[in-house]
């Protein structure tokens, strides 16, 4: 088997006439956490699902664990836990019924696991689905997922719409599966500040696009943050070699960018300028600056 | 752009509408030209009950599926800037005028090709009257139990009077059936009162629904069994009693389980089917043939039998169609098993389900003093039992699961084909619809010979054998059925084929001696399991993995 767990290669998919992936690389290897980021609509959702097979790839390849998920779904489901955006989960149901409904389909299922979670999450497992919140749901969806033990944990925005409490029992959820040695996570967030807290690896899709992909540590040090003061007072955000959002007014300039430091340097001091401090971006920074609206650059 | 709330929402009601409604116009023209063709005088009553049926039933279903559970279904429209009457008066109004045209039309065109003579405009006030009422029925309350049984109540009486016009009586040589349809100038003035009450009701029942104080309206997200748990919230408790527990030692017994729960609806809906048809027979039978029992009591049989039919079909694969997109629950979709057991066991249990609310319908009609309802002395029944040879018991016995097992399969099948395509679907009934007309009226009118009718045979049997050869190529090339499952389908559908075989000469078809000709049909009979068999799987395949 190849060494990684996840291969997405020239992944394109369209939805008559809405393309929501194109030429999408992806890769995903052992014991480590991946973060999926991008707007609403950007692709991340349409990604997950082909990873778990429930999207047949228009062009492109997926392999998950070495198999196609769309011929091969008993052998990658098995081995995956997932969570899905909507949590639905059969309203009928009660907790327990759904751990042992769930259970009968892993052989590796781990029930001391499960009840563990269910009592640190203080669920009661004589109650229906129907009868609980938004964040018992997600809780409940997560034992579902992460009980038996996956060698892949799929989880799509977790957190959102969830209180601080929740959103913390679901990110410890997947710090233990990560602790368990070997077990992969892809999630997708919103939440960019718990991205750059869970992930070694950082993908983020724009349109359809891959437009970074890297650990948190290459992204973070290839992304700066400057502040530039010029000379003269400007009218329009000054061109910038390798900027990619560019902010202020007259003579004070934020700018993010990419690329050597030295070479953003020698561009604004080109243009009678200086750069007068610079940091590494935040991801929220890196996200605005490649998803978000830029500034308009001069000339 | 749209000026007032009032046009906006009646846009909506087009935007939702208006391809069902060409759709039901054209079933209603295809349906009523086959019956005149076929049945001549009698088919032209026919025609324009089966015009009514449509108008009255089919309408609103189609038309305003925006929500599930009982009660105002464009909620929507609560949180707009809109009086509650001009929320519901329109679309109340919208649906009742579309009735009207959805039957006008049709019989309309039947009347000019046919040149019949029928009762248009009375019946249409009957139906415009009995849309409001069915609507107000439905809508003004969200418990969908006394939403149903209000309905029931109101369709059974309007039926009850088209019938009575149309078949004057149950007679059906009597010839007065056009004067028993006219309405006086009293009875529309009493129509137009009743109309008005209905939107009166329905205005005062969705104003409490929409500020809360409905108790039986339903909020709840649309999640597998939640739907079914809500309409049905006794049969869901009286199930709670009994509650086995979920098996672990198998995915498959799991499934099952779960399948039967989630399955319970078909099952349920049949039990309270057969409770009332049995409630109906009972007030019925003091009414006698004079006063309308025959018909309440075989009504309610039919509509018994067919109501557990109509949820398995709806429901078999659990897909749905929720904000224009075709949609399998996650919780379904990322279960580590196949497709093809997945799909075979949900409807292997819808069948059940079927199959034992027909048993609970069978006893009733057993237990139950219906020997008025012109079916036929019980005893006779009995007689043809004692008379018949083991083998025939046992194919009575097999061929009705498997039939039920291809509907169910078909349904499901369609239903999924349906909710990806439904213009393409729609599309294909039409023109096979077409193709029937056109096939009856040249059959009625021995405008087709022998050697014609064998090569369209002979082209259905190679087209199917060819669709059906290609769907096994593609399961088994997808990975969607492994060699057992494939193996299962084969093995029922040539069961089915075989208790066709049997049965096909004592329905009037001529025996395996009897030349190519009389066997051609026999293959069919034969090929409409397998197909199914195939077909439902990879349409499920299909929305599974889209």
């Amino acid at each position: 088997m190849s060494e990684w767990l996840v291969d997405v290669a020239g992944l394109t998919r369209a939805f008559e006439r809405n393309t929501a992936l194109e030429q999408v690389d992806f890769r995903a290897r052992q014991g480590l956490v991946y973060g999926l980021v991008g707007a609403n609509g950007a692709g991340k959702t349409t990604l997950l699902r082909h990873i778990l097979g429930l999207l047949r790839a228009q062009a492109g390849t997926v392999r998950v664990f070495g198999l196609d998920p769309v011929r091969h779904p008993v052998d990658v489901l098995r081995r995956v836990g997932y969570l899905s955006e909507e949590r639905e989960l059969p309203e009928w149901m009660r907790i327990d019924e759904l751990m042992r409904y769930t259970q009968a389909y892993y052989p590796s299922w781990d029930m001391d696991y499960a009840r563990e979670l269910v009592s640190t999450f203080g669920l009661d497992v004589k109650k229906k689905v129907k009868e609980l919140s938004k964040g018992m749901r997600a809780q409940v969806g997560i034992v579902a997922a992460v009980a038996h033990r996956p060698d892949l944990l799929i989880l799509d925005e977790p957190s959102t719409g969830l209180d601080a409490a929740v959103r913390q029992d679901i990110l410890d959820a997947i710090v233990r599966t990560v602790a368990d040695d070997g077990r992969t996570v892809i999630f997708s967030s919103h939440l960019l500040d718990e991205v750059e807290r869970m992930s070694d690896h950082v993908t983020m899709v724009h349109e359809g696009r891959v437009v970074v992909d890297g650990t948190l540590e290459t992204v973070r040090g290839a992304h700066q943050r400057s502040h530039v003061l010029f000379a003269a007072r400007l009218e329009r955000a000054p061109v910038i070699e390798g900027a990619l959002a560019v902010e202020g007014e007259g003579r004070s300039w934020t700018v993010i960018h990419n690329g050597a430091l030295d070479r953003f340097r020698a561009s604004v001091a080109l243009q009678q300028g200086e750069v007068v401090q610079s940091r590494e971006a935040t991801l929220e920074e890196i996200f605005v600056a490649r998803v978000g609206r830029t500034a308009e650059p001069a000339g | 752009m749209i000026k007032s709330p009032a046009a906006a929402v009646l846009w909506e009601s087009w935007r939702l509408s208006r391809f069902s409604l060409v759709t039901l116009m054209f079933c209603s023209i295809v349906g009523g030209a086959i019956l005149v063709i076929a049945l001549e005088t009698r088919g032209e009553r026919l025609a324009l009950l089966l015009a009514a049926f449509v108008a009255l039933v089919l309408t609103p279903t189609w038309t305003f599926r925006l929500r599930k559970g009982g009660g105002f279904p464009m909620t929507l429209g609560f949180t707009r800037p809109i009086a509650t009457w001009i929320l519901v008066g329109v679309p109340m109004a919208y649906v009742a005028a579309s009735a009207a045209i959805v039957f006008l039309i049709p019989t309309l065109f039947l009347t000019a090709a046919f040149g019949l003579s029928l009762p248009l405009l009375p019946a249409a006030a009957l139906i415009v009257t009995a849309r409001f009422v069915l609507l107000a029925a439905s809508w003004w309350t969200g418990s969908t139990a006394i939403g149903v049984t209000g309905w029931m109540i109101a369709y059974l009486l309007t039926i009850r009077r088209v019938f009575h016009g149309v078949a004057g009586g149950n007679d059906p040589s009597a010839g007065t059936w056009v004067e028993n349809l006219t309405v006086s100038a009293d009875g529309l003035g009493v129509m137009a009162l009743v109309a008005a009450s209905s939107v009166g009701l329905t205005v005062f029942g969705v104003a409490r629904q929409r500020r809360g104080d409905d108790r039986f309206g339903s909020r709840g997200r649309a999640t597998p069994g939640a739907a079914a748990a809500r309409r049905f919230a006794i049969v869901s408790r009286l199930s709670d009693l009994i509650r086995p527990p979920c098996p672990v030692s198998s995915p498959l017994a799991a499934q099952a389980w779960y399948e039967m729960r989630t399955g319970a609806r078909v099952l349920s809906r049949g039990i309270m089917s057969a409770m009332g048809f049995t409630l109906v027979v009972l007030v019925a039978s003091p009414l006698k043939e004079e006063s309308g029992g025959y018909f309440y009591a075989n009504t309610a049989l039919v509509w018994g039998l067919a109501v557990p039919v109509i949820a398995g079909a709806r429901s078999v694969l659990g897909v749905r169609r929720t904000q224009g997109k075709t949609y399998l629950s996650p919780f379904d979709a990322i279960r580590p098993a196949g497709t093809g057991r997945l799909v075979g066991l949900k409807v292997a249990i819808a069948s059940a389900g079927i199959l034992l609310s027909w048993v609970a319908m069978v006893t009733a009609f057993w237990v139950l003093p219906t020997d008025f309802m012109g079916l036929g002395p019980k005893r006779d029944f009995t007689d043809e039992l004692r008379l018949a040879t083991s083998v025939e018991l046992v194919l009575a016995a097999l061929i009705p699961p498997l039939f039920v097992v291809t509907l169910m399969a078909y349904a499901g099948a369609i239903h999924a084909l349906f909710l990806r395509n439904p213009r393409g679907v729609v599309i294909g009934g039409q023109v096979v619809g077409i193709y029937l007309v056109g096939m009856i009226y040249a059959l009625a009118t021995d405008r087709v010979t022998d050697s014609a009718m064998l090569a369209q045979l002979a082209v259905i049997t190679v087209a199917g054998v060819v669709v059906t050869l290609h769907l096994y190529r593609r399961v088994l090339s997808e990975r969607i059925l492994g060699a057992r499952g494939l193996t299962v389908a084969v093995a029922l559908g040539i069961l089915l084929g075989a208790g066709g075989r049997f049965y096909w000469p004592r329905v009037g078809g001529s025996g395996a001696d009897a030349g190519v000709a009389s066997m051609l049909p026999l293959a069919v009979v034969v090929l409409v399991p397998l197909l199914a068999l195939v077909l439902a799987p990879w349409s499920f395949a299909r929305i599974r993995h889209r």
